[in-house]
């Protein structure tokens, strides 16, 4: 069970996607919701699109793992 | 922007599994992942287009862009084209709220006078035909993409006929005919 907003090795992200795709055989779309969100690292070039887009609330608001993007832009990129 | 809804956050959570996968696509598993998360993406955008929200096809569409901007490998012709359809959507996308909310700044925010069946063509409507030239165009530039990333830029194009078809409709309706 994942339950960190951290980063993960490509190994554990392979889980991860595995888990993701257990949650949707299994008809648990709202865990493979939080699998892809909070717990899959966003990646920082889309992590960029979405703050541009939608503005750094939504990305806090709705929990996903910034842990990739915070490594590639640096802490306090969410306020630049 | 348009359609900040749980649907656009399923769009992202979609793009970011896809993103993920792309990561490592060597070995007939990962890629048979990868493939499967495109269906689902796909999946997304049909359920999308039968709903017939313009406001979240509008969002689906800017995001697609944007994500495209900054996450493919394209050449610098492309990414002036790129950034013109982003351009040209947040246009189309102002004067669809006009239309509905503010008449007197759509009037202000046309090009020309131009006008099919009596209803103007308007930012809007140049935008969805443009746009869906420009789809058209990276289908033919990327012949040898595989075809699930094809199929994906297909639907998109579809995308942009309904769109166009639900305005057509607003348009109708705001302006009474």
């Amino acid at each position: 069970m994942f339950t960190e907003a951290r980063l993960y090795s490509l190994e554990e992200k392979g889980q991860i996607i595995d888990a993701i795709y257990k949650a949707h055989d299994d008809g648990d779309l709202g865990e493979a919701s939080r699998l892809r969100r909070e717990i899959l690292p966003l990646n920082p070039g889309l992590a960029k699109v979405v703050k541009k887009l939608y503005g750094k609330d939504y990305l806090v608001d709705n929990r996903f793992n910034l842990a990739e993007a915070n490594r590639e832009f640096g802490d306090g990129w969410l306020d630049r | 922007m348009a359609g900040l809804t749980d649907d656009t956050l399923e769009f992202v959570e979609l793009l970011n599994q896809n993103l993920a996968t792309r990561e490592r696509v060597i070995g007939s598993e990962v890629q048979k992942k990868h493939d499967q998360g495109l269906l689902l993406t796909m999946e997304y955008l049909r359920r999308q287009q039968e709903r017939r929200d313009i406001e979240t096809l509008f969002s689906s569409e800017l995001l697609a862009l944007t994500h495209s901007l900054e996450n493919d490998v394209i050449s610098p012709e492309e990414e002036t084209s790129l950034n013109a359809g982003i351009n040209q959507l947040t246009r189309a996308y102002d004067c669809y709220k006009a239309l509905t909310g503010d008449f007197d700044a759509y009037k202000k925010m046309q090009d020309t006078y131009e006008k099919e069946d009596g209803l103007p063509i308007d930012v809007a409507r140049n935008f969805f035909k443009s746009h869906y030239t420009r789809l058209q165009n990276i289908l033919r530039s990327n012949s040898k993409a595989p075809k699930l990333e094809k199929d994906m830029v297909r639907l998109r194009r579809d995308s942009l006929k309904i769109m166009r078809e639900i305005y057509i409709e607003i348009q109708r309706k705001a302006l009474a005919f």
